[in-house]
């Protein structure tokens, strides 16, 4: 080791203090008495001060590299949790009031309570004359400019009436049901009330669309006695039921796919002779449209819901040994009483389907 | 699951005196929320939480590097007694409506040796055009109080004179280019 490395070394070890004794005594004495030695150990100390410094930016550098994600806000403050939980609290409570007042009856009262007062239906103060099956003549777009309750005020955005285009929706052209001269709902609807037509329209909550009582017809077996009951709507006889079947022919291609499945089956008059028809009171049925595009049912003996059903269309009702069927359109479902809803289910049973099918 | 839960006290010491600066992440995550408890339990804010963290973890990763240092309590203890101690100075200052700059403050003993006519600026700049090797070397050596056969180790050199020798060679270097600007007029303030 040269002198000038152990001078370097002395150095260091007085700047650290680990220098003692005679040593530092020694030291000390030629710090006094010579002053390049003050100059040198004076710029070792500041070097080794930048040397720390340096070091020292280097660890808080990486301290605070690793520490970044945390300071973005992902940790909340203990003192702040509370707060925290007070806020989802609130969040929460908000969304049970939008629920509350989507469905102000709640879910499982909807069949006994009467809709929303929000929502029309008062079909026994229409006139006779309208009770023919109403399509709105108001698209979407000028049932919401123009409020229901003032129709002559002026609408909140400007709209050239005659530009609009009317809803295929709304004006099915293309539904050859409407279209069908065969088809007058008017006569097979005789005890329909009126669809309020004017609530068909894009759902903005869960409503009523129409309602309609259809008579309940009752049915028995022609040879064993076997009481089969069966409500239908309107008069019912041949010609019903070869509309009903020209019906089928003319619907979409989705329920006449189905009607096709169930109707496969050719039944013989004799097999049809089999049941006989008879009126047993009458059942009310609703058409609701749901927010959320719900489809399905809830029946509590006297009184049918169905969402996404059409007022328009043919509805049946039937009961067979004790069991109840709803059909849309010559399309047969088992309904059971529930206090929820329930997604209708197909009729497969071949022999079921030819005892509802009877004339 | 925490980092923490990897290491033991006795392992976060050794990982620190082999100068894993892992450690002090480690630690860092894993007291944090502690700390931060505690700082903003005492008129602190969320960037204070940090700061006295980071001068906290440096301490203990200097102290830990010192000759004859022992862990006689737990880390965590050792740790909230550093950052107690940082935060009520901080504190005390702060009620005197004082601010010190501690970033130069000296880490060194000698008070008696004054470095204030020297311009720290111009050797902070020379220390940094240092190439990595003597730069790594003299803080290892000078900061972070490493053994020298620790240095070898990390350094890859063969033993420890080779680590004085290099280390002495480093600061000559450093040393003639602070002179050379020691000897200009500038360097003085």
């Amino acid at each position: 080791m040269s002198n000038e490395q152990h001078i370097h070394e002395l150095i260091d070890q007085y700047l650290s203090g680990e220098l003692i004794g005679q040593e530092l005594d020694k030291f000390k004495i030629r710090l006094k008495d010579d002053a390049s030695f003050l100059k040198q150990v004076q710029i070792q100390k500041a070097i080794i001060q930048s040397i720390e410094v340096s070091r020292e930016a280097e660890l808080r550098a990486l301290l605070t590299k690793s520490s970044a994600p945390k300071k973005r806000g992902f940790v909340i403050p203990f003192q702040k949790r509370t707060l925290s939980i007070a806020a989802a609290i609130l969040v929460f409570i908000a969304v049970g009031v939008l629920i509350k007042s989507q469905f102000p009856n709640g879910f499982n009262n909807l069949a006994e309570n009467k809709p929303s007062k929000t929502e029309k239906q008062k079909p026994e103060f229409k006139p006779k004359e309208q009770e023919k099956p109403v399509i709105s003549s108001q698209d979407s777009f000028t049932h919401d400019l123009n409020p229901p309750d003032d129709k002559d005020a002026e609408p909140l955005v400007n709209v050239v009436e005659d530009n609009i285009e009317k809803p295929e929706k709304l004006e099915p052209e293309n539904d050859a049901i409407l279209e069908s001269p065969t088809l007058d709902l008017s006569e097979l609807q005789e005890d329909e009330d009126v669809i309020n037509a004017d609530e068909v329209d894009v759902p903005k909550r869960d409503s009523m669309i129409g309602q309609k009582s259809i008579s309940l017809y009752v049915f028995a077996q022609n040879v064993n006695e076997t009481a089969t009951t069966k409500a239908v709507e309107g008069p019912e006889n041949t010609t019903d039921k070869k509309r009903l079947f020209e019906r089928k022919k003319n619907k979409d291609a989705t329920d006449k796919e189905e009607a096709d499945d169930q109707f496969d089956t050719d039944y013989s008059d004799e097999d049809m002779n089999k049941y006989v028809k008879s009126v047993n009171g009458s059942v009310k049925v609703e058409f609701w449209v749901s927010v959320v595009n719900f489809k399905g049912y809830k029946f509590d003996g006297q009184k049918l819901l169905l969402f996404d059903t059409k007022p328009n269309t043919l509805i049946t009702v039937s009961k067979l040994n004790g069991q109840s069927y709803v059909s849309k359109n010559g399309v047969y479902y088992k309904i059971i009483p529930n206090n929820s809803f329930n997604q209708l289910s197909k009729v497969t049973d071949a022999e079921v389907i030819k005892a509802l099918s009877t004339r | 699951m925490l980092l923490k839960n990897r290491f033991s006290d006795s392992q976060l010491v050794e990982e620190i005196k082999a100068g894993n600066e892992e450690a002090l992440v480690i630690m860092q995550k894993s007291y944090h929320t502690m700390v931060k408890s505690f700082i903003l339990k005492n008129s602190g804010t969320e960037d204070e939480v940090d700061d006295v963290l980071q001068d906290s973890l440096i301490a203990i990763w200097r102290n830990v590097n010192k000759p004859n240092f022992s862990l006689t309590v737990k880390m965590s203890t050792y740790l909230m007694a550093i950052v107690k101690n940082l935060w009520f100075k901080q504190l005390k200052k702060k009620t005197r409506f004082t601010v010190v700059d501690e970033s130069l403050q000296e880490k060194i003993t000698a008070d008696d040796i004054s470095t204030d006519h020297l311009d720290q600026h111009v050797i902070h700049k020379l220390v940094g055009e240092l190439d990595e090797t003597c730069k790594k070397l003299l803080s290892y050596f000078y900061f972070d109080g490493l053994e020298n056969k620790i240095i070898a180790e990390k350094m890859g050199f063969a033993n420890t004179d080779t680590v004085k020798s290099k280390k002495y060679q480093c600061f000559k270097r450093l040393q003639a280019s602070v002179t050379s600007q020691f000897n200009k007029e500038d360097f003085f303030n």
